[in-house]
């Protein structure tokens, strides 16, 4: 418990400074922000306008006071594209993408648990060696492109899977978004895998499974039931850090499969100019990774008895 | 750096000077870097002068990538396209990798409040996720070359930061710094002669993982629309003026993929091999 309080008592001024960054971001327009916001055929009114609702001609701190008020009052600006408060369109690009990242995840440990299995199993023979080289060819691989050969092969010369869209209901979604939701989850399997190799092999040196092997139990309960529980448990928290990754991948990826996600709707909004949603999409993006990462930084003691005792 | 690297050779028995990966990642590095520089002997063709007379065709003797929908040399855009994804990834790198080291070292000798300061700033950028920060930080800037220079130096020294910080709080106790510090010798001199040269060498391996992050980072805001702007042969930007054309012409989008592949395999290569060599050294 103790641990938990001290642990979100670390992300909170981490997250505040992080309202801070993305606040300061809007500095780097050139120019004026207003005039850049409202775009060339503003009225000078409507710039005048802009410029006191922000507080824009008020000292920088008090700017930032206006900003965080309207943060927490829940309003996250307009979208000056659809002509609607960006608090209402958040809730459905956010599923899009939360069901995309959370998908690849799955994906990512389907794929990868298999092949560190194999890696493991054979060390230092060819299956090792034939996984460890098909590991390296994804973290050197752009994931747009990536997902671009996907889109070619599957959807377009063997039509086997839909080429952009969301899909209806969540059979749809799942069909919608495999071949998505694959392209994220490349890069993130093969780091999940080499971890998780190296992990196994760690675990297979100590004395308790030793111990198991000594008690007679067959190679395969003793690989299921003792060795990969506990080399699955050091992943947990790399699946954190590599989540907030997987968000940043979201960006593009959406983008190549026509996606209508937070980060399509990102670069929409930047092509636009509309400079408030990028604003708050940046900042969504950064208390989500945070509070992936918060959350399995939770979950571990949860599930280790030797991290659960100190 | 050279000292760093003679210092290696000297040091590894030969045996590991000639690590395979190392050896194979510098050839593909040269053959890389000769595509770049030599792109205009290598083919006859101009890398962004258009011929609509041989638009979008298939690979063949005469085009052995294709031609794309300008009627341009596929194969001649990814070479010319090499020295622009090369020189990104290469000069993006060494601003966060000096400033990082410098900072991290800082924090690392001094401790304090120049460690509290430096750390939650690095804390705060890296709670954003790396892609999004640089793409929000461009988009705020407008696109172009000399925009991703400043969103990646501003993002990217964190990393160099932590690692230096990290391997200077080892080393800051060390004897040798004891010894420099009873000659007398200025702070600075210590930081700069003695910590940080023992202190960077895992800065220094990663730098390579660190260029394909950032060729990758470059290809994807040229993807976006954010990067390097057309007609320049950028291997992002060519990917995604290809994805109009997927299905009458895929060479289009899918052979400048294949060229930042292999520059991504030759970092890996070279990355894994820096970091054996400075494994063997440092036992």
């Amino acid at each position: 418990m103790n641990y938990a309080i001290r642990r979100i008592g670390q992300t909170l001024p981490v997250a505040a400074l992080v309202t801070v960054l993305i606040f300061l971001l809007i500095k780097l327009l050139p120019g004026d922000p207003a005039a850049a916001i409202l775009g060339d055929r503003a009225s000078d009114a409507a710039i005048r306008a802009l410029r006191t609702k922000w507080g824009l001609d008020r000292p920088l701190l008090e700017q930032y006071a206006v900003y965080m008020r309207n943060l927490v009052t829940g309003d996250l600006g307009l979208s000056l594209r659809y002509q609607t408060p960006v608090a209402d369109l958040l809730p459905r690009r956010v599923t899009v993408t939360l069901f995309l990242v959370v998908y690849s995840m799955a994906l990512s440990l389907l794929i990868a648990v298999p092949l560190a299995l194999l890696a493991a199993i054979h060390r230092d023979r060819w299956p090792d060696q034939l996984v460890r080289g098909l590991i390296a060819l994804p973290l050197a691989s752009p994931a747009f492109w990536v997902g671009i050969l996907l889109l070619i092969v599957f959807a377009l010369k063997l039509r086997w899977f839909p080429a952009a869209g969301y899909g209806e209901g969540f059979l749809g979604h799942l069909r919608h978004l495999f071949l998505p939701a694959l392209t994220l989850s490349y890069a993130f399997a093969a780091i999940l895998a080499r971890n998780l190799r190296s992990s196994l092999i760690d675990v297979q040196a100590t004395t308790y499974v030793d111990f198991a092997r000594a008690k007679g139990l067959a190679q395969r309960a003793v690989l299921f039931h003792h060795v990969l529980r506990a080399a699955l448990l050091p992943i947990v928290t790399l699946i954190g850090v590599r989540l907030s990754f997987a968000i940043g991948g979201s960006v593009v990826i959406e983008t190549v499969f026509a996606l209508p996600g937070l980060g399509s709707w990102m670069v929409e909004s930047i092509m636009a100019r509309d400079y408030m949603v990028v604003q708050t999409l940046t900042l969504t993006f950064a208390l989500g990774a945070m509070l992936i990462n918060l959350t399995t930084d939770l979950i571990y003691p949860l599930l280790d008895p030797r991290v659960r005792m100190e | 750096m050279v000292t760093l690297a003679q210092d290696v050779l000297v040091a590894a028995p030969i045996r590991d000077r000639l690590h395979p990966g190392l050896v194979t990642g510098g050839l593909m590095l040269l053959l890389l870097v000769a595509a770049a520089v030599l792109a205009p002997v290598l083919t006859p063709y101009d890398a962004e002068a258009q011929d609509l007379d041989i638009m979008i065709q298939a690979p063949s003797l005469r085009h052995p990538f294709g031609t794309d929908n300008y009627g341009r040399d596929v194969l001649t855009r990814v070479l010319y396209g090499a020295a622009i994804d090369l020189r990104i990834g290469a000069l993006a790198v060494v601003f966060p990798f000096v400033f990082g080291s410098l900072v991290g070292a800082m924090a690392g000798y001094y401790g304090g409040w120049v460690d509290t300061v430096v750390m939650r700033t690095v804390d705060v950028i890296t709670a954003v996720p790396f892609l999004v920060l640089v793409i929000a930080i461009v988009a705020f800037l407008g696109p172009g070359e000399v925009n991703i220079f400043i969103a990646i130096g501003a993002v990217d020294w964190v990393t160099y930061s932590r690692l230096v910080r990290g391997e200077v709080l080892r080393e800051k106790n060390l004897e040798y710094v004891a010894a420099a510090r009873a000659l007398g010798f200025r702070r600075w001199r210590i930081i700069l002669g003695h910590i940080l040269p023992n202190a960077v060498p895992p800065a220094f391996i990663f730098l390579a993982s660190d260029v394909i992050v950032v060729i990758l980072t470059t290809a994807s805001l040229g993807f976006l629309g954010l990067g390097v702007r057309p007609p320049a042969p950028e291997w992002g930007l060519m990917i995604s003026e290809g994805r109009e054309f997927l299905s009458s012409g895929w060479w289009i989008a899918t052979m400048p993929g294949f060229a930042c592949m292999y520059a991504g395999i030759t970092f890996i290569l070279l990355g894994d091999g820096l970091a054996d060599l400075l494994r063997v050294r440092g036992q």
